[in-house]
């Protein structure tokens, strides 16, 4: 589902390596955490896998289309979360949500059928038609996460999806990624939560330096770093130069 | 020391001096972005300056028999006064009130003048960069031509400091005021919106005071009064702000302890209106600061409610071009620059008409109104002037400020979202279309077939303009503003835009007249030429297309 392939991003004339030719992929109905420490180049790969920063090499392949050739193809099949949820803060809730669905192009039923839901789901329905403006951090972070879930996509690429979020928010979306993986979607989610990442992902992979220096499933990740239980002990040891 | 801190933070934050030198040291090219935004500026005000100065060596030129030349120093005064009161409206309540900054700076323990502080010495920054192009002229005419010594230029160094502290306080003074009174409404935007508006029609007044030739009947008896050997000119001209005249005397009276007075009396002043303007923000500041961040919560939706809110599906261009409008109107500051500025213009124009006394306006009435032609040249000129002067286009792609992320990752072509900014741009000009028909029905008594001419003169003269200053916009959008004003009022894309669309529209006008000199009528002329800027908007479109696809690709944020 996602093909990430040779991918690299260099800053300052190529002297900073944000990402160095980095090879992923995620499969159909996989939720696949991305850890590192800060400046590893979690948000740089994510950008990319977006559309927002343009790689120096490599490309990336999602839903069956590539990125470069074919940007509406891809944008139309991935919802993207990003870290920082200040979305229009003079535009109500209901009005953001309308107008994700119309350039999302939801049809009118399954807009009646899901935003009701995913309101009353993420307690929003109550403040929906006030400003964004008026909402607590939080309550910004569910309503951009409300408005990812609406055209129902193949991927989700999502940058710190759980920052901000009350525990039975928190669990709520849990709930529904582990739904639309059982349904064939792919979830790509960066995180500082290692316990999340731990219980959440099937695979895990952990970027260094724009290096990635680790990739698998929780019981291959043990076997690299020996004697190591936790993911956070093994995250510790392998990202520690 | 604390409080140093406070101004040089501000002022390295606001005016991106940190950056600018992270850059040089860096060698970085993006350096040189910040000179040649100083270039493009200085560049674009030149052919003003040039005219200026003109003008100002002209009335030295007038002033010489009668031993006034120091008008010319008061004049430039009172011009950049206005200037900085009317620009410092706008920008004080931007600054003050609607940068992200505050909500790091209450947090920390500083007393509120602090904080106010700081706003208020990079408002006063802004300030002198503002009045430069006016004051600079006068005190170099004046200085240059009178063989002025060198205590003239300290001196001239002094009164250039002084001069914006008491418009910037003034300006401080009022919208401190209004947000306050705006935090304890129930309409908090609609009142600062309307409190701006007097505000700018107070200004317009205040500023055209010396127009005003006597009083009726007893105009000859005035001038001749100007005329006198004295400083009858002088006093006139700084009636709209006295401390012009004050400032013309620190700079030359003969003797040099009344120019040193004079130096003192205008410090003075300057000095009590800014203890005034703390005083009231120590105690206004922060009420009308937390009523900036207050919004008033609703009542929420019911089932039925929801279900009716989220029925209508609505196509890319329309989805778009609405989310645009919304958060353009619901900013009150851009609300006033782009779209209420469109009516208030005329009437900030008409205003000279009623201030200039009852004897001037019969002619002006014959010139604008007697004359079927120019009524109906002027009203498609400002149809497609608004265009201009509106920087909803201008500033189309820039408003979306760090946003714009949201835009490159939506599944819209950016064709298509070209398209919504278009759509945009002339659903806010459609709000002339009544202040035209109340000039051409109500005042010039047009048939409506030319009202329907006109305004499709204007309109169609609009669309290269529209298409210009998106064009600008796209090729380098300003996206890094921290409060939503200054991706109007910091951004040079407007400038640009105004300053080649000016170019434009003057091409447009000089076909018009071209046309009828060349003995073809009215309307043959207006719709050759409206064919002409439809041809010509087509081909800045098609441009505009190709680039919008590479630059959605290319911003990065």
């Amino acid at each position: 589902m996602i093909e990430l392939s040779g991918l690299t991003k260099t800053y300052n004339r190529g002297q900073v390596k944000a990402v160095d030719a980095l090879d992923l992929s995620v499969r159909a109905g996989e939720v696949f955490g991305f850890l590192g420490p800060n400046g590893a180049g979690k948000t740089t790969t994510i950008k990319m896998m977006v559309g927002l920063l343009r790689p120096d090499r490599g490309s990336i392949r999602m839903a069956g289309y590539d990125l470069a050739g074919s940007p509406l193809e891809v944008k139309r099949r991935l919802s993207y979360v990003p870290d920082n949820p200040d979305i229009y803060q003079r535009l109500t809730g209901i009005e953001y949500l309308n107008f994700l669905a119309d350039v999302y192009r939801v049809k009118a039923e399954e807009r009646q059928e899901r935003i009701p839901h995913l309101l009353e789901l993420f307690a929003l329905t109550r403040v929906v038609a006030d400003p964004i403006k008026s909402y607590s951090h939080g309550m910004r972070h569910k309503i951009v996460l409300v408005g990812a879930l609406l055209h129902d996509p193949m991927i989700f690429i999502m940058d710190e999806p759980m920052v901000g979020l009350d525990p039975r928010s928190a669990h709520h979306f849990k709930e529904i990624l582990r739904d639309r993986c059982a349904h064939g979607r792919a979830v790509f989610f960066s995180t500082h939560i290692l316990e999340v990442a731990e219980k959440l992902c099937d695979r895990i992979g952990i970027i260094h330096k724009g290096k990635l220096i680790a990739l698998g499933t929780m019981d291959e990740l043990r076997d690299q770093a020996r004697d190591k239980e936790s993911l956070e002990q093994i995250f510790l040891e392998l990202t520690e130069t | 020391m604390t409080t140093r801190a406070v101004w040089t933070t501000s002022l390295k934050a606001h005016f991106g001096l940190s950056l600018a030198w992270y850059y040089v040291r860096r060698r970085d090219i993006r350096c040189l972005a910040f000179v040649g935004i100083a270039v493009a500026v200085a560049a674009g005000v030149a052919p003003m300056v040039y005219l200026y100065q003109r003008l100002l060596n002209a009335a030295y030129d007038l002033t010489l028999p009668l031993g006034q030349t120091p008008v010319v120093l008061t004049m430039s005064m009172v011009a950049a006064a206005a200037a900085v009161l009317f620009l410092g409206f706008a920008y004080v309540m931007s600054v003050f009130y609607f940068s992200t900054d505050l909500p790091m700076l209450i947090a920390l323990p500083l007393a509120p003048w602090q904080v106010l502080s700081g706003k208020f010495v990079v408002v006063l920054v802004a300030g002198y960069l503002t009045m430069a192009p006016l004051v600079l002229p006068g005190l170099l005419v004046y200085g240059i031509r009178s063989g002025a010594g060198g205590l003239y230029w300290l001196q001239a160094f002094a009164v250039y400091l002084v001069t914006p502290v008491i418009p910037v306080s003034l300006a401080a003074m009022a919208v401190m005021v209004l947000m306050r009174a705006a935090n304890v409404a129930r309409h908090k935007d609609a009142v600062r919106l309307i409190g701006m508006i007097v505000l700018t029609l107070a200004i317009s007044v205040f500023a055209m005071l010396p127009a005003r030739i006597g009083p009726p009947g007893r105009e000859a008896e005035f001038v001749a009064r100007l005329l006198l050997p004295g400083d009858g000119l002088i006093v006139q001209a700084g009636r709209a702000f006295p401390p012009a005249v004050w400032a013309t005397r620190a700079l030359t009276a003969p003797a040099v302890a009344v120019r040193l007075g004079w130096l003192l009396a205008l410090a003075g002043g300057a000095l009590g209106m800014t203890a005034i303007a703390f005083a009231l923000g120590q105690r206004l500041f922060y009420g009308g600061l937390i009523g900036g961040e207050e919004v008033r919560a609703g009542r929420g939706l019911t089932d039925s409610q929801l279900a009716m809110r989220v029925r209508r599906v609505r196509g890319p261009v329309w989805a778009i071009a609405l989310r645009d409008l919304r958060l353009l109107t619901r900013e009150p500051m851009s609300l006033l620059n782009s779209v209420a500025m469109i009516p208030l213009l005329p009437v900030l124009m008409a205003l000279p008409l009623l201030a200039i006394g009852d004897a001037a306006q019969p002619g002006l009435q014959d010139l604008l109104l007697g004359s079927p032609t120019v009524s109906r040249l002027a009203g498609a000129g400002y149809v497609a002037a608004m265009a201009l002067m509106a920087p909803a286009s201008s500033s189309a792609f820039s408003r979306e400020g760090r946003l714009f992320w949201v835009s490159r990752t939506i599944p819209v072509d950016p064709k298509v979202q070209v398209q919504a900014k278009l759509a945009q741009a002339y659903l806010i000009m459609l709000l002339t279309l009544p202040v035209l028909a109340i000039l051409g029905f109500g005042v010039a008594g047009w048939p409506v077939t030319d009202f329907l001419l006109v305004a499709a003169a204007g309109m169609a003269a609009s669309l290269p303009l529209i298409g210009l200053s998106l064009l600008l916009d796209i090729m380098r959008p300003y996206l890094t503003w921290q409060n939503p004003v200054a991706a109007i009022k910091e951004n040079l894309n407007v400038l640009l835009a105004m300053a080649l669309g000016g170019g434009l529209m003057a091409g447009q006008g000089v076909a018009v007249m071209r046309l009828l000199g060349a003995g073809m009528d009215l309307a043959a002329a207006l719709l050759t030429v409206s064919a002409a800027s439809l041809l010509a908007g087509a081909a800045i479109l098609a441009v505009l297309l190709r680039t919008a696809a590479g630059r959605y690709q290319r911003v990065e944020i």
